[in-house]
């Protein structure tokens, strides 16, 4: 061995070694476990597929796959465009733009569950604010029960966390600071209207940084827990529900860790899946 | 680079050994001063109602049991948080000495062969045993087979606290009925309050102990559905009535906040007069005089009542579990009658309106003053004609998280009675 080598080794055996015990230990104890019935005190048993023939065939999973599945594509899509026009309308640096990404950060600077608490709260029917400023401007009796409404449940949901964009903006404003000004006077002078500036020039080369930040949004859909339980609970029935409050709820309080841990293979392939889709869409490995 | 790979792969699996020859080392039950270490999570912390009784009993043990027994606390934020360790704990049979038993916990410390059967324990302290846990504590936490795997010392006697003012202003007295329960909610309705403080948030607490009374109330087989351990369904006549009748107070009778509102919504709008009846146990009592909770003088304006038809919600939950292995089993005994003890309901019932077990324990003349409703409530159980337990008790944890995930849908009618049952029954289903 070459004394690189040796390095290189001695420099990623803390790093392989906090993975290896930590998740990829993990991992393999759920993909195993996944196999048999396991429920808490009782002895485990192999039971072949028994476990993902219980979970496809439950409306519970199908309702929180579904919404899983909705909520990656509108994270990576809706949340994605809200963050990259915050940072191509900031970027332009007038007199709103510090102030703005101040404000616009303030929701990732607070604890998901103190955020859960707060749009519980702005959500509320007898005293949130989105009912009252409602009744204000228009319609007088107008009262829902956001979060406990079959209809709406879903949609305020949704709300606490798809306008949020702000790591995307980061990332986005990080990457357009990189690009030399000289491009942007070049198209300037060729008589380029702002709009074709943003269209043609910075959001090519915004690719890798829109490809990292769709990552980032799509799996952030894969540890959503909390903010759920402080909101609506996954309810009203599972109108909300999604993997991870399945999974915590099937090991937590039904005590069956054998099925949660398959709904956790499948939470982990999701994660995979979409990673590698995203990475394809975006091209992340080729230069622009 | 195959040398590379080899080593690496030594040096990982050297590793994780290692991990987990540290994880496998059992704590050993002593400390530097050779005293038995016990360890004891709890939840009594912060804001929860019982923090002062805890602090008051870690000070007494601490003193009285100084150079032979140390506490080794671990405070846990929720009672969720504690119930989801311990669950982990379970699996892995490493329980603490003593365990509080309920969602559950009790069945999987005895399931993981952890609970200490404390049969000869009691018998070799018939004072303990007959005084201070009393025989109606006693028989409510023993098993078919006669073995006692734990102790409570506190009991629930619950009906529910109602405004009298509104009372008054609506024309009304606490209903004999459940007729006149619903003729109740329609004057206080036109009176313009809401008359029920409802919630279908957490485990649906004060919803499901009126549910309680509603279905104990259905003759003998109510009453036995509500005193039977996890029943074999919910597709009875009388859960199915019953809950055709909490759709009608979810539908006409509530704040509209309730569905999906927490304990804390529900009790904030009987403390801030939003709303007039709140179904509740004593420890409650204590936040009507709180004038940090409500306006000074509440306390004047609430009053007690018994369900319809003189019927309580009465409970003793599972309480204490001792875990300990047989070296520390003696010490963990010391611990669990501690926090049973006398001085300990005295605690609990001063400072939380904990109504105590002990057969010879007299509510002190301060309390008599203080809590006028206490006495109420020790009172109401000889004039009793029919109570049942709490769901939280004879219901899986899973099936008390369906009735607050199906009662929105109950409540806007897209769920009948009936099929709710149903969910029930599936969701008891899934606990097995």
């Amino acid at each position: 061995m070459t004394i690189k080598k040796r390095w290189i080794v001695i420099f990623l055996f803390p790093g392989i070694l906090l993975f290896s015990f930590v998740y990829l230990a993990s991992i393999v104890n759920v993909f195993g476990t996944s196999f048999t019935t396991w429920r808490i005190t009782q002895a485990i048993s192999f039971n072949g597929v028994g476990n993902y023939f219980t979970l496809f065939v439950s409306d519970k999973f199908q309702k929180a796959l579904g919404n899983s599945l909705i909520w990656i594509i509108l994270q990576s899509t809706v949340h994605v465009a809200i963050g990259i026009v915050f940072a191509l309308i900031t970027s332009r640096k007038k007199w709103y733009s510090t102030f703005s990404k101040t404000v616009f950060m303030l929701p990732n600077i607070l604890s998901s569950a103190a955020l859960g608490m707060l749009f519980y709260n702005v959500f509320n029917p007898m005293y949130g604010p989105v009912n009252k400023i409602i009744q204000f401007f228009g319609n007088k009796n107008f009262n829902v029960n956001w979060y406990a409404n079959a209809d709406t449940a879903f949609f305020a949901v949704t709300m606490t966390w798809l306008p949020f964009a702000a790591i995307i903006a980061i990332l986005a404003a990080a990457e357009l600071a990189a690009i030399s000004d000289d491009i942007f006077e070049a198209a300037v002078i060729d008589g380029a209207s702002e709009f074709q500036i943003n269209w043609r020039i910075k959001l090519p080369l915004l690719k890798n940084a829109i490809g990292t930040g769709t990552i980032l949004a799509a799996t952030s859909m894969l540890q959503k827990m909390d903010i759920l339980i402080m909101t609506s609970n996954g309810g009203p029935g599972n109108q909300t529900m999604n993997l991870p409050l399945l999974i915590y709820l099937t090991a937590m309080q039904d005590n069956n860790f054998g099925l949660a841990n398959a709904c956790g293979v499948i939470l982990i392939l999701i994660g995979l899946a979409s990673i590698g889709i995203i990475n394809k869409i975006y091209r992340m490995n080729e230069t622009v | 680079m195959k040398r590379i790979l080899v080593m690496v792969s030594i040096l990982l699996i050297l590793g994780v050994a290692a991990g987990f020859v540290s994880c496998s080392k059992k704590q050993v039950g002593q400390a530097s001063d050779g005293s038995v270490v016990l360890n004891y999570p709890h939840y009594a912390v912060g804001t929860h109602l019982g923090r002062t009784t805890f602090e008051a009993f870690y000070k007494r043990f601490t003193e009285k049991y100084n150079g032979k027994i140390t506490l080794k606390i671990e405070e846990l934020p929720s009672d969720t948080v504690y119930n989801d360790k311990m669950k982990v704990l379970a699996a892995s049979k490493e329980l603490p000495d003593v365990v509080d038993g309920k969602n559950g916990l009790k069945a999987l410390a005895i399931q993981n062969g952890q609970a200490v059967n404390l049969k000869p324990f009691l018998d070799q302290d018939p004072d303990f045993r007959d005084k201070v846990i009393g025989p109606a504590a006693l028989a409510a936490n023993t098993e078919p087979d006669g073995k006692i795997y734990s102790v409570v010392s506190g009991s629930q006697i619950i009906g529910y606290y109602y405004n009298k003012e509104m009372f008054q202003k609506a024309g009304i007295q606490p209903a004999r009925t459940w007729d006149e329960w619903f003729s109740n909610c329609d004057k206080l309705k036109a009176s313009g309050v809401a008359p029920l403080a409802l919630m279908t948030g957490e485990n649906s607490w004060t919803t499901n102990l009126i549910l309680s009374a509603m279905v104990s109330s259905r003759g003998s087989a109510g009453q036995a559905f509500m005193n039977t351990k996890y029943p074999k369904t919910y597709q009875t006549p009388e859960v199915i009535a019953a809950l055709g009748d909490i759709q009608r107070c979810l539908q006409k009778y509530t704040t509209p906040d309730a569905l999906g509102a927490l304990y804390a919504n529900a009790a904030n709008n009987f403390l801030m007069e939003q709303a007039a009846i709140i179904a509740n146990g004593p420890w409650m009592i204590g936040d009507f005089s709180n004038l940090e909770k409500t306006a000074p003088g509440f306390d004047k304006r609430v009053g007690w009542s018994m369900f319809p038809g003189d019927g309580l919600v009465t409970s003793y939950p599972e309480g204490q579990v001792l875990c300990s292995p047989p070296d520390r089993v003696e010490a963990g005994w010391i611990l669990l009658k501690e926090l049973c003890s006398r001085e300990y309901q005295l605690d609990a019932l001063r400072l939380q309106g904990g109504l105590p077990t002990a057969v010879d324990l007299e509510i002190p003349e301060d309390v008599r003053q203080s809590m006028p409703l206490v006495v109420e409530h020790a009172n109401s159980v000889s004039q009793m004609k029919y109570h049942g337990d709490t769901f939280d008790v004879v219901s899986y944890a899973s099936v008390v998280d369906a009735f607050g995930r199906y009662y929105p849908e109950l409540a806007a009618g897209t769920l009948t009675p009936a099929a709710m049952a149903v969910r029930l029954d599936q969701a008891a289903a899934a606990a097995n």
